[in-house]
C-alpha cells in the first residue's frame, strides 16, 4: 500500500470500515512512514477534539442580523469545496481550485465579491507531493502558480469577454478535478481515475499557457 | 511580426498623410514588384483585409484608409520581404465612420503573414504558406495553401482546405474546416471545432467546453486524438475500415454505432470506457472527455 492509497483510507481505518487485510496493510505502512503516520494522527486528533464539542450551543443573542449585514456588504465568499476531508488528491485539488477561484474573484469577475481578499496558502505536504509522482504532475502546483502570476500580470491586456471565457473554462476543469479527486477518495489507485486526473491537470496547464500568450486586446 | 528596428531596409516607401488630414478616409492604390518566394507581412488593427493570389509577380494594394489612420507603411527589406502596416493615430478619439478596408493582390506562391486585432481577414487563391493571427476578426481561407497556421481569440475561423501539418487555434471562436489533407492540430477553449471532410493523418483536437465534430476519414496510419472536458465529441466513421478505438469518459455517455457497448470503469462513478478494433492495422483513434458525450457514428 503506497502513501496515496493510505491517505485515501485513513478515514475508513479510523472508522473500522476497512477489511482486516487492508487495515493490517495500512498499519504496516504507518509503522514505516512517519509522514503518513503524522497525517493519521492529525486525523485522529481532529476526531478526538470534535468528539469533545458540545452537540448544540444556544447563542447568547440572535446572530442573523449581523450575518445579513456582512453578506450585504459583500464580504462573504461562497466556497464550492471544503465539505469533508477527502484524500491527498482532493487536498491538492482543493488548493488548486481555491487558487483559481481566488485569482478570478480577485479580478472582480466572479459571481462572488470580496473586499478583503485572503491569501491562499499553497503548501501541500511532502506526502501529498510524493503521492502525485505516479501521475507525473508533482510540479503541478508550482507550474500553475507561475502561470497564474503571468496571467495576472497581463490581464489588463485582455478583454472582459475573453477573461470570462477563461474563467468559466478554468472552472470547468477545476470542478472536474474536484469530482475526480472525490472518486479517487472512494477508490484509490483506480488507473482510469488517475489517468483522468492527470489529463485534467494537463488540460488546465495547457489552458493557462494559452491564456498567458494570448495577443493583447486592449 | 518583426521588429521594425531590426529590419535592413533597402527601400522605404511611406505614404504619409498630413496630420490635419490623417483622420479622414483616404483612397489607396499602390503596386510594386515582389521578389519570388519573398514573404509578405501585413498588419491592420481594424477594418478588413482581403487577399487574392494571382499569377502576376506584382503586389497591388487598393482600398480605403479609414478615419484615424496616421499612415500606411510599405517597407521592403534587403531580402525582398515586404511589410505593410496600417498605423493608427493614437490621438484620434473620434467616431470612425469609415473603416480601413484593403484589398491586396499578391503572387499566389508568396508566403503570407497577417496580423490584425478586429479586422476581418479573407484569403483566397494562395498556394504559399499562410500564417494568420487575429483577436476578434473573422478569418476565412479559401483555396489550398502550402501550410496553415492560424490563431484567433474570439473571431471565427473558416478554412476550405487545411493542408498537411495545419495548426489552428482559438479561444471562443468557431473553427470550421471543409477538408483536412493530413496531419492537423486544432485547439479551442469554448468554441466548437467542426471538420467536414478530408483525410486525417496524425490528428489532435482539443477543447475545454466546446464541441468537436469530425466527418473526415481517419487515414490508414496515424494517431487521432480528441479530447474535451465538457463538450460533445462526434466522430463519423466507416464501420468497415480497420482501426483501433479507445474511448473514455468520466461521467458522460458513449454512443457506439460500430462496435460493442462501453463498460463501467468503477462502481463508484458513472465513468465508461470502450476499446475495440474494427480490423487489423489502421489508425489508432483515442477519444477522451470528462462529462460530455462521445458519439461514434456510422458515416
Amino acid at each position: 500500500m503506497n502513501c496515496f492509497e493510505v491517505l485515501g483510507r485513513i478515514d475508513g481505518y479510523l472508522d473500522d470500515r476497512l477489511r482486516p487485510e487492508d487495515a493490517e496493510a495500512l498499519r504496516d505502512h504507518l509503522a514505516k512512514c512517519s509522514a503518513c503516520a503524522e497525517e493519521a494522527e492529525a486525523a485522529r486528533d481532529l476526531r478526538r477534539r470534535a468528539a469533545r464539542l458540545q452537540r448544540s450551543i444556544d447563542p447568547s443573542r440572535d446572530l442573523w442580523p449581523g450575518i445579513a449585514t456582512e453578506i450585504a456588504a459583500g464580504m462573504v465568499v461562497r466556497g464550492r469545496f471544503g465539505r469533508r476531508w477527502l484524500t491527498a488528491a482532493a487536498a491538492v485539488v482543493l488548493v488548486a481550485g481555491s487558487m483559481v477561484v481566488a485569482y478570478l474573484v480577485g479580478r472582480g469577475q466572479a459571481v462572488t465579491t470580496v473586499e478583503n481578499r485572503q491569501k491562499i496558502e499553497t503548501s501541500p505536504s511532502a506526502v501529498v507531493r510524493a503521492s502525485f509522482d505516479d501521475l507525473g504532475v508533482d510540479d503541478y502546483v508550482v507550474t500553475r502558480n507561475v502561470l497564474l502570476g503571468a496571467l495576472e500580470a497581463r490581464r489588463e491586456n485582455l478583454s472582459p469577454e475573453t477573461l470570462d471565457v477563461l474563467m468559466e473554462n478554468l472552472k470547468v476543469i477545476d470542478d472536474a478535478m474536484g469530482k475526480i479527486a472525490e472518486a479517487l477518495g472512494e477508490e484509490p489507485g483506480n488507473e482510469f481515475l488517475m489517468k483522468q486526473l492527470a489529463a485534467a491537470y494537463r488540460r488546465q496547464i495547457d489552458l493557462l499557457e494559452v491564456a498567458v500568450r494570448l495577443p493583447a486586446e486592449a | 511580426m518583426r521588429d521594425t528596428m531590426n529590419r535592413m531596409l533597402t527601400t522605404l516607401i511611406l505614404i504619409l498623410v498630413g496630420a490635419g488630414a490623417a483622420w479622414a478616409s483616404q483612397p489607396v492604390n499602390e503596386t510594386m514588384p515582389v521578389k519570388p518566394g519573398s514573404e509578405i507581412s501585413v498588419e491592420n488593427l481594424a477594418g478588413s483585409l482581403t487577399f487574392g493570389g494571382w499569377d502576376s509577380a506584382m503586389l497591388e494594394v487598393t482600398g480605403t484608409l479609414g478615419d484615424g489612420v496616421k499612415e500606411l507603411d510599405i517597407d521592403v527589406d534587403e531580402d525582398g520581404e515586404i511589410y505593410i502596416e496600417v498605423e493608427f493615430d493614437e490621438d484620434f478619439h473620434g467616431k470612425q465612420t469609415q473603416s480601413t478596408d484593403l484589398t491586396i493582390r499578391l503572387p499566389s506562391g508568396s508566403p503570407l503573414s497577417v496580423e490584425t486585432v478586429s479586422a476581418s481577414i479573407s484569403v483566397s487563391g494562395m498556394i504559399g504558406g499562410l500564417d494568420i493571427e487575429s483577436v476578434s476578426g473573422a478569418i476565412q481561407v479559401n483555396g489550398a495553401p502550402a501550410s496553415l497556421d492560424i490563431e484567433n481569440v474570439s473571431g471565427s475561423i473558416d478554412v476550405e482546405t487545411a493542408p498537411n501539418g495545419s495548426d489552428v487555434e482559438s479561444v471562443s471562436g468557431r473553427i470550421e474546416i471543409g477538408s483536412v489533407m493530413g496531419d492537423i492540430d486544432a485547439e479551442n477553449v469554448s468554441g466548437n471545432i467542426v471538420i467536414n471532410g478530408g483525410i486525417l493523418g496524425d490528428t489532435s483536437m482539443e477543447t475545454v467546453s466546446g464541441n468537436i465534430t469530425c466527418r473526415a476519414v481517419p487515414g490508414p496510419t496515424g494517431d487521432v486524438d480528441m479530447e474535451t472536458m465538457s463538450g460533445t465529441i462526434t466522430l463519423l466513421v466507416d464501420s468497415e475500415a480497420p482501426a483501433s478505438y479507445d474511448l473514455t469518459t468520466f461521467s458522460g455517455s458513449i454512443t457506439n454505432e460500430i462496435g460493442p457497448a462501453p463498460t463501467r470503469t468503477s462502481k463508484y462513478t458513472p465513468g465508461q470506457e470502450l476499446s475495440f478494433n474494427t480490423g487489423p492495422g489502421g489508425p489508432s483513434i483515442s477519444i477522451d472527455n470528462f462529462s460530455g458525450a462521445i458519439k461514434l457514428l456510422t458515416r
